[in-house]
């Protein structure tokens, strides 16, 4: 199997992921397995994501297309939810980053509402994406 | 449409872009204006030029440094920089943190098997060691008792044996002299080597006879014990068939014709014969026994040293991780040192101010045109005299582009560092 190139892009994201693991000042374990687990959908290996974590790449970058913002923001909720407790500073961490991927301020606060909401329900990235094609 | 499509709508990106070209384009007409209408007031002189374009690249500046937006963007990619070499400094810090707490810990863990060699003396049992703890003294006090014993017992087979097998009695010769000879090792010598050889290495049947008692008694179970008997009755054969020898050629040497021939019977009531069994099979035995106590204390300090050899190694090991660990952090050291130079670089870029220096060339040749504008369009004076003048003011406007060093560098920007 060939080694993935891993982009900026999605070096940035794993570094967002890890903020918003540690936004409730409680790194736990379960988090951590999510963060593995995301890592492991993209054929990221966990040295890489050690790595990634470890030596940031300087640069960090936002989605360009509107999928893929969706998809980031999505992983960010389900990393929130991943402990089943959703703490105020999650929930800024994540309407900030709703923020810096450039959506209308008006419609954060429904946004992340609507992301958390997702990830509560346990629906999959792939249901959101059609949600947003419809 | 969806709600989350709705919700997905993003901010216009071109609303910022679309107000910075405009902005740009009224500012060359500005400087062409300016030029004309500075060139209009003062006959297109030279000399006004020369100040009017110090002037103009002041304005410039300043127009620059208030122009914060701008700046912001002007030192975007030195802020994104900062910010990524920031985090890498931390997490460097951090690892180097880590490492320093690594070598703490190896350091008390060198400390404490320094302790443990020197406590495992004292204490063996606290370290899972069944050992006496004064094994050392009773071994040297057992190896004391030991090797005059083996020099006896030595002694005691090269004579019995030489008596035994070689020796011509005659009847001078008393109880005791039938036993032990003294001339023993020079007679065998006179006589033959292998003689010598003969009762030379006798001795060491018994000794590895009671090596082998040893070896047995290590290991338990019924045919080890069997095994220990069958040796203790071998090497009692053994001393009997020499004590048999000697008091043999004794009482022959006494006999008369009355006598019976030397039997087993006479043997046992013999004196001398009981007398060299427990000379040697006896003295054979407690030198069994010294042996054995002493290989077991030397067992003992053997399981200590190799407790304090182990952790001696243990020790070295870390102390090479130790160093392994110095170098590393050395060179996180480099790295970090590296990074806060970098750092404090950039953050004097940022807290500096960006001189779009590039855009001031545009500038000052729209300046320059609007200048000879109005000396070509409106200036009266002749046709020569203009071209003069056209010229100056050209020579004059390279000269000041060049002291800013615009006419050879092609960089865009000029960085001011924050100065003290």
């Amino acid at each position: 199997m060939g080694k993935t190139h891993i982009t900026t892009e999605l070096k940035s994201h794993f570094l967002r992921l890890y903020q918003i693991a540690l936004s409730d000042e409680d790194f736990s374990p379960l988090e951590m397995q999510l963060l593995y687990r995301f890592a492991e959908e993209r054929d990221i290996s966990k040295l890489e994501l050690n790595k990634i974590l470890t030596e940031p790449p300087g640069e960090i970058t936002v989605p360009e297309s509107i999928e893929k913002k969706i998809e980031y923001l999505y992983d960010f909720a389900l990393m929130i939810w991943a402990d089943k407790i959703i703490t105020p500073d999650e929930e800024n961490t994540l309407k900030k980053y709703i923020k810096k991927f450039d959506f209308l301020d008006e419609n954060v606060d429904e946004l992340c509402n609507y992301l958390l909401e997702g990830a509560r329900q346990e629906k999959t990235k792939q249901s959101i994406l059609n949600e947003l094609n419809e | 449409m969806g709600i989350l499509k709705k919700l997905a709508a993003l901010r216009p990106q071109n609303q910022l872009k679309a107000v910075t070209p405009r902005h740009a384009e009224e500012k060359v007409i500005d400087y062409n204006n300016e030029g004309f209408e500075t060139s209009k007031s003062c006959q297109g002189r030279e000399h006004t030029l020369r100040t009017s374009l110090e002037a103009i690249y002041q304005k410039f500046e300043n127009d620059s440094k208030i122009d914060l937006a701008n700046q912001e963007q002007l030192k975007q990619p030195y802020t994104n920089e900062l910010k990524g070499k920031s985090t890498a400094l931390l997490n460097k810090e951090e690892e180097k943190e880590s490492l320093e707490d690594e070598i703490t810990s190896f350091e008390d863990k060198i400390e404490k098997l320094h302790q443990d060699t020197i406590n495992v003396r004292r204490n063996p049992l606290d370290y899972g060691l069944d050992v006496d703890k004064r094994s050392t003294a009773k071994f040297w006090i057992g190896l004391l008792f030991l090797l005059p014993l083996s020099a006896y017992i030595l002694i005691f087979y090269i004579s019995t044996s030489y008596s035994a097998f070689f020796r011509l009695f005659d009847p001078s010769i008393s109880l005791f002299q039938g036993m032990f000879y003294p001339k023993a090792l020079s007679q065998a010598y006179n006589e033959s080597f292998l003689e010598l050889g003969f009762i030379l290495f006798i001795p060491f049947v018994f000794f590895a006879l009671g090596y082998l008692i040893h070896m047995f008694q290590a290991n338990k179970g019924f045919i080890n014990t069997l095994k220990i008997i069958a040796l203790f009755i071998i090497t009692f054969l053994f001393d009997a068939i020499l004590a048999y020898l000697i008091d043999e050629k004794l009482y022959n040497l006494n006999k008369t014709y009355d006598s019976q021939d030397f039997n087993i019977v006479i043997a046992f009531q013999s004196v001398s014969f009981w007398l060299i069994i427990f000379a040697g099979f006896v003295s054979y035995i407690v030198w069994g026994l010294v042996f054995d106590f002493v290989m077991k204390e030397h067992s003992d300090r053997d399981k200590i040293q190799s407790f304090i050899a182990d952790k001696f190694e243990e020790i070295e090991n870390n102390e090479k991780r130790i160093i392994k660990i110095k170098n590393e952090i050395k060179d996180f050291q480099k790295d970090i040192s590296g990074l806060e130079k970098r750092i404090a670089e950039l953050q004097n870029i940022v807290d500096g101010f960006i001189l779009p220096i590039r855009n001031y060339k545009l500038l000052s040749a729209q300046y320059l045109q609007g200048w000879q504008k109005y000396i070509d369009a409106e200036l009266r004076i002749g046709h020569n005299e203009k071209n003069t003048l056209q010229e100056t003011c050209r020579a004059l406007y390279d000269k000041h582009i060049k002291s800013l060093e615009l006419d050879i560098d092609n960089y865009q920007n000029k960085v001011y560092t924050k100065t003290l």
